[in-house]
């Protein structure tokens, strides 16, 4: 929690910077074309089981080049299973090209999960362990200044609870679309606290920011350690973002030098209406 | 003609040396009209390279019995000729007169640009006050640290940015002393300014390597300040008014000839217009500084000085119901000194210092409702002895003794906050050295500077200190009690220079320096930021080494008019420190050493500064190659990657031209190679997101930075009372758009499409002040 606080702050500070360059100059931004080496193609995992049947999904696809679109670039043939503790191994089945779901499959809080994917050749590896669910208490919508504009944020409240560490992702969806952030908590200074948690978004456009009427789903995750290190590394280095002194990938959990990650996760979804 | 009767004087003098009686003179050297002690003024004896005052103006020489004529000259002062007659010891202080302001040339001497062709220091720059106070900047701020960017191996960290990187070090690498003391954090606004008020500063000198024995800690460069000491003749009322920011200063004698004092503040005041606008209303953005000094003369023999710098910078936001974000950092420093001359061949400096440097930031929004603190706090001790030892070698020995108290960082809480209130372990260390160094004149064109530094570096408990498995996990933990050793780092520190005058215009030098760093700031932006961490050396983290070899060729060309410099380097650098990927930089974990990575780094290059000393047209023209690189495990596939202040090609030309009495214009382009950076090899969706795909570190470029200044001074008056001055500037005259950052998103419009975009900061910013002194 603390790191996504100071991050406002350092946020904070680049405002302030340009408040210094109103007094008289601006900055200014500019589409620019940059010449990219070509690089080898990696495979990418998107590999989320929940605790919620059909919550498992697994999504392969490779990278593309800058230049290209952003569409899903499905891996399709691949084997993809998920095993249990118990030993007890699922296959997972290709609904698309590079998509594999099951219908029924889910996870238990407080077990460990495998996954094995064999694909063009290739066995890759990863294991998350599904932590027990926080209850969301409530969300809610609130207008609140923010450098003497008002905005409309959401907020979470919950209680996290004491003598275990929790790591959570909240993803936030505005009528339906997806808002381009990952809001990352943890209780690493907050250890059995009562949260109540403005989610800072401040999209460079405005038309995604909240607006009165908009539908709001709020989705809490509960992920482990190592996921939690995968969504903070891809927030600080590999988002494209500026600030980080040292772009790179994200930290994997993932065997075979691939791109992406495994979680199994607890998820708790509420919807509102901005007032 | 002349020079035959200079050699032949020279030959008598070396076979009469052992036959006559020597007698020593010394004194201290003096500015006539405000008092001031002058540093590094060079003493001629009978038209021969005599000595140059220390940095306290004191100066020795030992001289055959009899009459001499001794000539004095330094940078911006008339020379001064003295004839003498020597029988015994004696004490004799010399006062040099402020250089007239009509446009006649001056005589040139080789001595009037500061840089000595005898010396056998290398690598060494220095800029006088005089030639800073033309170079047109921004926002009208005189910066010393942002003038010496100008001049090759040192680079600039950004955009009107103050943080530099010397030869390939990193920022952190520069020992940046204010009257002794160390400043942790150099710059103000987020490195936008320096923390140092040129109204306040005398003397600078850089070393970017052959560092003599008396500095130590830092790997790539010492930037020695000194303040002024303060008018001890008449009062001084001076100050300015600028676009952003307001400064005085005042500064006169106690007791007029013993002492003095100087006060010099300095304000932003950008926030008042925010102030004005309803939309920024209750936020602050600010900083101040304060400079002070008194001295005292208590006799012939003995003078104290205290010092004092105090800075801090505020920055504010209003959520609006009384919460908001909040953050302020700062530096103090106290200084006190003691001058004693035991006799005219040996001086002697004892200093205390003090130095902190702390930030605080303050949140509360919602649930949130704490403050985290962290500071970094030395008490530091000094004493140097300075042995004239006859006419061919001068020695320095001195001890230093460093208590270091880091708190990384404590957070306190509200009663109903989210975060709970804890502090991460504070870090105790002691840092001792002790050093030697003697300049050997061992032939009439032969000088060399031989010491040695012995640095020890001790860890103290109390705290838990770790092991870590391969995988940079913790596998055991130790605990110390309060004051136990945890582990002592001794290193031995080699400073080696020689100096060969072929003739009088021109040397050749070479020099070897290896030094050792124990404190090591490791940062995860870009830019500059308050909340970068110092770290003190641990049983996991070593002590940064590096050695330099640099070899120079200097020449003084057309009468003196123009003085060449080149110099080529090779460095080599241990234990650097990196962030892992991934690395959480605030998080509760003490140990931190889990979160980083070690490596080496080398850098390589050639420099040449060709500068016009005298005329109505002054400057000069810098160029740097070179290259700067790393090797981490862990990074980059374990191969040697570009640092990010690998830049290629660095140049920087520097003019001032004195139009008439009333005006003087300057202008300064600078060119660089684009700074290396991480572009993405590819992409790829997660979630729904865009995520970029990298495979090599700092395998691109950003586009080349150029710029063009202009900058004009108007005297409106000038007179022995009072003069004022209006100046005009303007940043980036060609309005050239430098890519500050680049940065990569999906296309607004159409979210299928991502692209490249470039932020530029900077483009013509015009500015005007107005500067008094009566």
């Amino acid at each position: 929690m603390l790191s996504c606080k100071i991050k406002h702050i350092n946020r904070l500070g680049i405002v302030a910077a340009g408040l210094l360059l109103l007094t008289g100059l601006s900055s200014c931004e500019k589409v620019i074309d940059v010449k990219l080496n070509e690089a080898d193609k990696k495979i990418v995992v998107d590999a989320v089981l929940t605790d919620q049947e059909g919550g498992c999904m697994v999504k392969l696809s490779k990278t593309k080049k800058f230049e290209e679109d952003n569409s899903f670039n499905g891996l399709a043939g691949a084997a993809v299973s998920i095993r249990d503790e118990n030993g007890a191994v699922t296959q997972l089945t290709e609904s698309q090209a590079g998509v594999y779901k099951h219908a029924t499959l889910k996870g238990m809080p407080g077990k460990t999960y495998e996954l094995t994917i064999s694909v063009e050749g290739q066995t890759i590896k990863g294991s998350s362990t599904m932590p027990e669910p926080v209850h969301l208490d409530s969300v809610y919508i609130k207008k609140q200044k923010f450098f003497d504009e008002d905005e409309i944020f959401a907020n979470v409240m919950f209680v996290d609870p004491g003598g275990i560490k929790n790591y959570y992702r909240v993803v936030q969806f505005i009528n339906g679309v997806k808002s381009n952030v990952n809001f990352l908590l943890d209780d690493d200074l907050s250890d059995g606290k009562q949260f109540n948690s403005t989610l800072y978004f401040l999209p460079d456009d405005d038309k995604k920011k909240i607006k009165p009427g908009d539908v709001v789903t709020i989705e809490m995750q509960g992920i482990d350690a190592a996921v939690y290190k995968y969504w903070f590394s891809l927030d600080q280095s590999a988002s494209g973002s500026s600030s980080s002194a040292a772009p790179s990938n994200p930290v994997s959990n993932l065997s075979g030098g691939v791109l992406g990650y495994f979680s199994a996760q607890v998820v708790q979804r509420q919807t509102v209406t901005a007032p | 003609m002349k020079n035959y009767c200079f050699i032949l004087l020279l030959t008598c003098s070396a076979f009469m040396a052992s036959a006559q009686k020597k007698v020593t003179v010394g004194g201290v050297v003096k500015s006539k009209s405000n008092g001031e002690t002058v540093i590094g003024a060079s003493i001629k004896v009978d038209s021969v390279a005599g000595t140059l005052s220390n940095e306290y103006g004191f100066y020795s020489l030992t001289l055959p019995e009899g009459e001499h004529t001794i000539e004095i000259t330094s940078v911006g002062m008339q020379p001064q000729y003295f004839d003498v007659a020597l029988h015994r010891d004696t004490t004799m202080n010399l006062t040099l007169d402020d250089e007239s302001h009509d446009l006649k040339e001056v005589t040139i001497t080789e001595s009037t640009g500061g840089r000595s062709l005898s010396s056998a220091q290398t690598s060494v720059e220095k800029l006088t006050m005089k030639e800073i106070s033309n170079i047109p900047v921004l926002f009208g701020e005189r910066d010393v640290l942002k003038a010496i960017q100008l001049l090759p191996g040192i680079k600039s960290a950004g955009d009107g940015n103050s943080g530099m990187f010397v030869r390939g070090g990193a920022a952190d690498q520069n020992l940046i002393l204010l009257d002794e003391a160390p400043v942790y954090n150099a710059s103000h606004l987020l490195g936008f300014f320096s923390t140092f008020n040129s109204d306040a500063v005398k003397d600078i000198t850089v070393y970017k390597g052959g560092m003599p024995a008396q500095y130590g800690g830092r790997l790539s460069s010492v930037l020695d300040i000194k303040m002024n000491d303060g008018n001890n003749q008449d009062f001084n009322v001076s100050g300015g008014v600028g676009l952003i920011s307001a400064k005085l200063n005042v500064e006169g004698p106690i007791q007029k000839d013993k002492s003095s004092f100087l006060i010099t503040g300095r304000r932003t005041y950008a926030d008042m217009f925010l102030k004005l606008s309803d939309k920024y209303k209750d936020n602050s953005l600010y900083f101040y500084d304060l400079n002070a000094k008194v001295n005292y003369i208590l006799g012939e023999k003995d003078r104290l000085y205290l010092s004092g710098y105090f800075g801090k910078d505020k920055l504010g936001a209003s959520l609006g119901d009384g919460q908001g974000f909040g953050m302020d950092w700062g530096n103090a420093t106290a200084t006190l000194r003691w001058n004693h001359i035991f006799s005219s061949k040996l001086f002697s400096n004892t200093s205390f210092v003090f130095s902190n440097y702390n930030y605080k930031i303050s949140i509360k929004t919602g649930a949130y409702d704490f403050r985290i603190f962290s500071q970094i706090q030395d008490f530091n001790f000094k004493e140097e002895l300075q042995w004239y030892a006859g006419d061919r070698n001068t020695l320095r020995i001195g001890i230093n003794s460093i208590y270091h108290t880091i708190r990384p960082g404590e957070v306190t809480s509200g009663d109903e906050s989210t975060i709970s209130s804890t502090a991460l372990q504070k870090r105790y260390s002691w840092e001792n050295a002790a050093y030697v160094t003697n300049n050997w004149k061992a032939l009439d064109n032969l000088n060399i500077t031989y010491g040695l530094r012995l640095s020890a570096f001790t860890i103290l408990g109390k705290g838990d200190f770790y092991d870590l498995a391969p995988d940079g996990t913790v596998a055991d933990t130790t605990h110390y009690n309060s004051g136990q050793v945890v582990k002592t780092y001794m290193n031995l520190e080699p400073r080696i220079a020689a100096s060969w005058q072929f003739n009088k215009n021109s040397s050749v030098k070479a020099s070897y320096v290896r030094n050792a760093q124990n404190l090591h700031l490791i940062s995860n932006s870009t830019a500059a930021s308050p909340t970068d961490k110092w770290l003190a050396s641990t049983n996991i983290i070593k002590p940064e080494i590096s050695d330099q070899v640099s070899l120079g060729y200097y020449r003084n060309l057309a009468d003196n008019k123009y003085e060449l410099t080149v110099e080529a380097y090779y460095k080599t650098m241990q234990n650097q420190v990196d962030y892992r990927d991934g690395a959480n930089v605030y998080s509760s974990n003490n140990a931190i050493e889990s979160e980083l990575l070690f490596g080496k780094g080398r850098s390589y290059g050639l420099e040449v500064l060709l500068k016009k000393k005298v005329g109505r047209l002054s400057g000069w023209l810098s160029y740097t190659l070179s290259k700067t690189e790393r090797q981490i495990d862990g990074i980059n596939n374990g191969e040697w990657y570009n640092a990010r202040q690998d830049r290629t090609h660095d140049i920087a030309l520097v003019a001032t031209y004195q139009l008439n009495k009333k005006w003087t214009l300057s202008a300064n382009w600078v060119y660089y190679t684009g700074d290396a950076i991480t572009f993405p090899a590819g992409k790829y969706q997660v979630d729904g997101q865009t995520v970029y795909y990298y495979t090599q570190r700092n395998a691109y470029r950003m586009p080349d930075y150029h710029r063009l200044d202009l900058g004009a001074t108007c005297k409106l008056k000038e007179t022995k009372k009072w003069s004022h001055e209006l100046a005009f500037s303007l940043y980036n005259a060609y309005g050239r758009e430098n890519a500050y950052t680049i940065y990569f998103r999906d296309n607004k419009d159409d979210a299928s499409k991502t692209e490249a975009v470039k932020v530029a900061l900077f483009k013509f910013i015009p500015s005007i002040s107005y500067n008094f002194k009566f």
